[in-house]
């Protein structure tokens, strides 16, 4: 239809709309054209592609009315409805992100030098900088909430009957404590007991005095073997573990030495992150093997100890402080305070810059309203941080930075975000390009088409209206 | 104690009275044992038990129950022998009661007859009772604040960690608030008993293996070092026809009214029951009556767990004149001892007790009497359920239930959980005898299931039969399973029996808070298979789709915004002309150019005029 419609007529012209119009048509092109047509068809120019420029010879015909409306009309269901509608079920939904505020958010960590030290109204507060990195890594992560739990491990219940009241103790020396941390996180403390672990510990005998020894490397195979009986904790929270080992009769008393073969006083080791491990010895003559023995946990020794490894993995002392009873709770609380806020708050940030560069390089990543909104609390709770913080605001500071870090947290862990994750962009046009394809090209092309036949009959118009003043 | 010869009694219950006493049995020991020193309440408490029934088809019964108790507190802090796992999901998600069965394969009543506390269906099942949210009492915990959804949401999810089984599965879609059947078993309060408070909800197709029992184990004040619990090898359990691990917590009074319990006097008790049918002896082995534990579990005990209070193994040697009764026992029982209420017998084997070891280790070995015939001792009750209908259109489930009690007449309550894929007729269900009380609530798609409960009394030595007819119904095509082929798991039906004469009391449990006695039996899980689409169509019928549109569309297209006008003879060249002509213009082109190249004349601007038209 279209190869007729090109080389047709464009003088005057017939529409014909009727079946039986048709029919003539396919008749008059097989038969004697001329004879059949009406004789009010005047000739035509044989050459189509004379440009219209040339004025009174083939003056260019618009299509009748309704067949451009038709045209239009597709063309404008295409592009208004077709268009839109695919675009918005193949893109993924992306609310808008603060991209350019998390750039540019900076670290404390970036900015040190500034905050070393800090003059309050009465003291100086001096932030302890770790000079190294590993030193860092003694402190607990950011975090809003500690599990700890104190775990009494008898291998050998069979031979030794071990009871302890640590509760009380813990209410007695940590609780009080815990009460004034909790500015940094919400802990909760529960204990429990363990027995018959077999650790497989090869105990060592010092050569000199003859003493029953055990190395850092054997103790912590206690670690390896109790770990799996701790239980799975219900919750998310970090969980502290610090383990009291009563070793078997036969491997009392048992003292802990260090690298150098030196004894370690509090017979206790503590590991990064996870807790700290004491060897409980019994003291007094060596036990007679066949009995079983009624063994009752000095626990405030223990608690004491714990106490001293506690504030290290939260950063209260440094490892060359030795004891807890060396640790100035004014001065180096609020110190600790601004530590944490300042791990919080880098943690935070860069969490964000993580999230905003994933999802700067895969744009598949659905960002759903519930994450946006996490996003966009934890930047203003970084600058509100911030802001407290230079108002020397500190406690101020470090609620906010746990609310920086736990919505962050959240944005980054929200389980939508893998959704889409493996959706790959070819696809979102495959699936669509057997409807597509077929459906638009004709639509495409007879926009153009009229489009085309438009300007050049405007065009020719316009040459004539500027002809005629001239004739 | 020397076999004797007592008098021969056709006891249908003859198992089932055995172990539901020893369950009573241990209760009442442990109550009378603590009763005298009430400071000692605060101490966590553990008990060990295994009863070794031999059945009538030569099979093994054998059933490990750990108990461990803790005074019951609204905090579990500090914890000694009770699991503190168990304890912080009980606190977690303010439980009042847990019920936890994963079981690999089908408990068969029909031969094995009726055995304690081993009713456990197909796969996983677990219900709840949560604490109401009320501050007043002494137990309640901040979490009774959530909704009992989001609590059942998260406990399913904290069991599925604890126990490495797929419990995460269980959705609202999949569990239902029970109207009659699974009341509390321990103290109940004004107020805790309440459907809106308890959630149940099985996952018949959950394999059941190591991987669940290890952590089960784990959970044990002794683990699997030392005690009973050294028996249990995963190998020996999970190749046994029937394996069934449980964990149930439930408070419980220390003294044994249950109506009134001081606050003080409450305890938290998980009891763990391992629970497993084995045939003794190899294929090639035609001795199956002898039977000894280190053949069985080929582990030999060296002692009792040192924590236990009470370490014990029972022997079932049946009724009197039970053939059983003259088993042959090595070695000697410590002490045998009959239930008051039918003279029950019991070896039993107390391993806290040095004098019962025969020597460094200890190893029990049984001979049962040949003369037992199987299928001699048949259950009160038995059931059966089954798919029935053909075709991807329409089916069925139909449930038999048989009384072989030839005097009395059972009162049954019948609790029936159906997918909502399935699209129940409720009016098709029809029983031959009145129901007496019955709750339906249909399913909601992708929300909630059906739920029937009914209850009806089967006459004394009859059947019944019943049917429900459903239309299978197309899943959205994300629905399916990976292989969906395999069919759909429908849960199995849950019958529980309330039995009414204090004879047939005596042979089964005393469920707390019910003033009867009644037993729970699970008929079969099924399999239905739905119409399945092939699922390698999706992107045929994509693309089909799409070529039909587009043929359609593109006719119409032209048809509305085209015309058929005639055009002239002359220009309606064929199309190899035309090529011809742009052809032959292109050379007369190249030939100008060139003659203009040789020959910078005017004369070429005529050529280049005509040679198009040519």
């Amino acid at each position: 239809m279209t190869s007729i419609r090109k080389r047709e007529i464009k003088g005057g012209r017939r529409r014909r709309d009727s079946a039986e119009d048709g029919q003539d048509v396919a008749r008059s092109n097989d038969e004697h054209e001329a004879e059949v047509l009406p004789s009010a068809v005047p000739s035509v120019e044989q050459r189509t592609t004379s440009p219209p420029s040339i004025p009174d010879s083939k003056p260019p015909v618009l299509p009748d009315f309704w067949d451009s409306f038709n045209t239009l009309y597709y063309f404008g269901v295409f592009l208004l409805i077709g268009v839109p509608i695919w675009w918005v079920t193949t893109t993924t939904t992306y609310s808008s992100l603060p991209h350019s505020q998390i750039a540019a958010l900076s670290t404390f960590a970036q900015e040190k030098g500034l905050l070393r030290s800090h003059q309050l109204q009465d003291r100086t507060v001096t932030v302890v900088e770790p000079a190294q990195k590993w030193k860092t890594f003694w402190n607990l992560p950011p975090l809003t909430a500690v599990d700890i739990v104190f775990t009494l491990v008898n291998p050998s219940p069979e031979k030794l009957k071990v009871t302890w009241n640590i509760e009380e103790s813990l209410t007695k020396h940590l609780d009080p404590v815990l009460s004034r941390f909790l500015p940094i996180a919400n802990f909760t403390v529960s204990s429990q007991v363990v027995r018959y672990i077999d650790a497989q510990m090869a105990v060592g005998s010092d050569s000199e005095t003859g003493k029953k020894t055990l190395t850092f490397r054997e103790a912590a195979k206690i670690i390896n073997s109790v770990e799996s009986r701790l239980g799975a904790s219900s919750s998310d929270k970090h969980v502290l573990n610090f383990i009291v080992y009563v070793p078997p009769p036969e491997q009392q008393p048992t003292t802990l030495v260090d690298a150098d073969g030196a004894a370690v006083p509090t017979n206790a080791f503590i590991t990064p992150r996870w807790g700290g491990v004491m060897l409980y010895t019994l003291h007094g003559a060596a036990l007679p093997p066949s009995e079983r023995h009624l063994v009752e946990i000095d626990v405030d020794s223990v608690t004491k100890v714990f106490l001293t490894q506690f504030f290290m993995h939260i950063g209260l002392i440094d490892t060359e402080q030795k004891y807890a009873a060396n640790v100035d709770f004014e001065k180096d609380l609020d110190a600790l305070l601004i530590k944490r806020m300042q791990l919080n708050v880098d943690d935070s940030i860069s969490t964000l810059k993580s999230l905003s560069n994933l999802l700067g390089q895969m744009g598949n990543i659905a960002i759903n309203g519930a994450v946006g909104r996490n996003i966009y609390e934890a930047v203003d709770a970084i600058k509100a941080s911030k802001k407290s913080f230079a108002a020397k605001d500190f406690p101020g500071a470090l609620a906010h930075s746990r609310r920086a870090w736990e919505k962050s947290e959240k944005a980054f862990y929200d389980p939508s975000l893998l959704e889409q994750l493996y959706f790959p962009e070819d696809q979102k046009f495959a699936i669509y390009v057997p409807l597509f394809l077929p459906a638009c090209l004709p639509v495409v092309t007879s926009g153009v088409k009229w489009s085309m036949t438009f300007l050049k009959w405007r065009k020719f118009n316009q040459a004539q209206n500027t002809k005629q003043p001239l004739e | 104690m020397e076999p004797s010869n007592f008098r021969r009694k056709n006891v249908g219950l003859r198992l089932l009275a055995i172990l539901m006493c020893c369950g009573r049995w241990t209760e009442c020991a442990a109550s009378s044992g603590d009763s005298s020193s009430v400071q000692h309440l605060l101490a966590d408490s553990f008990r060990e038990e295994l009863l070794i029934t031999p059945l009538d088809t030569e099979h093994l019964h054998l059933q490990f129950k750990f108990t461990i108790t803790t005074p019951r507190r609204a905090h579990y802090g500090h914890v000694d022998l009770f699991p503190k796992s168990v304890a912080d999901v009980m606190e977690k998600h303010a439980l009042e009661e847990l019920h936890l069965v994963l079981t690999q394969g089908l408990y068969r009543h029909r031969q094995w007859g009726y055995a304690a506390e081993a009713w456990a269906p197909t796969g996983a099942q677990v219900y709840a009772w949560f604490s109401p949210d009320d501050t007043s009492t002494p137990f309640s915990s901040a979490a009774s604040q959530h909704s009992v959804d989001q609590r059942w949401k998260g406990l399913t999810n904290s069991l599925a960690g604890l126990f490495c089984a797929t419990l995460n599965d269980v959705t609202n879609a999949k569990s239902i608030s029970p109207v009659w059947q699974f009341r509390p078993q321990g103290l109940t309060r004004a107020g805790s008993v309440n459907n809106s408070l308890v959630r149940y909800s099985t996952l018949p197709r959950e394999n059941v293996c190591t991987e669940n029992l290890t952590p089960w184990k784990k959970l044990l004040p002794c683990g699997e070092q030392s005690g009973l619990a050294r028996l249990l090898n995963a190998i020996k359990l999970l190749s046994s026809h029937y394996f069934s691990l449980a964990l149930n917590v439930r408070p419980v009074c220390n003294n044994d009214n249950r109506k009134s319990c001081a606050v003080e006097e409450q305890l938290l008790q998980a009891t763990f029951t391992a629970t497993a049918v084995i045939q003794p002896g190899s294929v090639q082995d035609f001795n199956k009556l002898h039977w000894s534990l280190k053949d069985i579990f080929e582990v030999e005990l060296e002692r009792g767990c040192p924590l236990a209070d009470q370490s014990l193994i029972y022997v079932d040697q049946g009724l009197p004149g039970s053939p059983m009764q003259e088993m042959a026992l090595q070695p000697f029982p410590s002490f045998t001892m009959a239930l008051p209420e039918n003279n029950h017998r019991l070896a039993v084997y107390d391993l806290a007790n040095s004098t019962t070891f025969n020597g460094p280790k200890f190893t029990l070995s049984g001979k049962s009497p040949s003369t037992v015939q199987p299928g001699l001792h048949e259950p009160l009750l038995t059931t059966h359920r089954f798919v029935a209908g053909y075709g991807q259109h329409k089916g069925a489930i139909k449930c038999r239930l048989e009384n072989h009690d030839p005097t009395s007449a059972l009162r049954v309550q019948y609790l029936e959980v159906l997918p909502w894929f399935l699209r129940v007729y409720l009016h098709t269900l029809r029983l031959s005898v009145p129901i007496l009380r019955s709750h339906f609530r249909p399913a909601r798609d992708r929300i909630a299931p059906h739920h029937i409960e009914l209850l009806f009394d089967i006459p004394s030595a009859s059947s019944i039969e019943f049917a429900v007819e459903f239309d299978l119904t197309l899943l959205k095509w994300t629905e399916y399973p990976p292989d969906a082929h395999r069919g759909f798991d429908v849960p199995p039906a849950v019958v529980a029996v309330m039995l009414k004469s204090p004879e047939q009391c005596s042979h089964v449990t005393m469920m707390p808070g019910f003033d009867s006695c009644f037993l729970r039996l699970y008929t079969e899980a099924l399999l239905v298979n739905l119409p399945t689409p092939d699922f390698s169509m999706p992107y045929n019928v994509i693309c089909m789709t799409c070529t039909v549109l587009a043929l359609a569309f593109g006719p119409i297209h032209a048809y509305t915004s085209k015309s058929l006008v005639v055009g002239e003879k002359e220009s309606a060249q064929r199309p190899l002309v035309k090529l011809k002509n742009k052809v032959k213009a292109l050379i007369a082109k190249w030939k100008a150019r060139r003659t203009r190249v040789a020959v910078p004349d005017s004369t070429s601007s005529a050529e280049q005029d005509s040679s198009p038209t040519s």
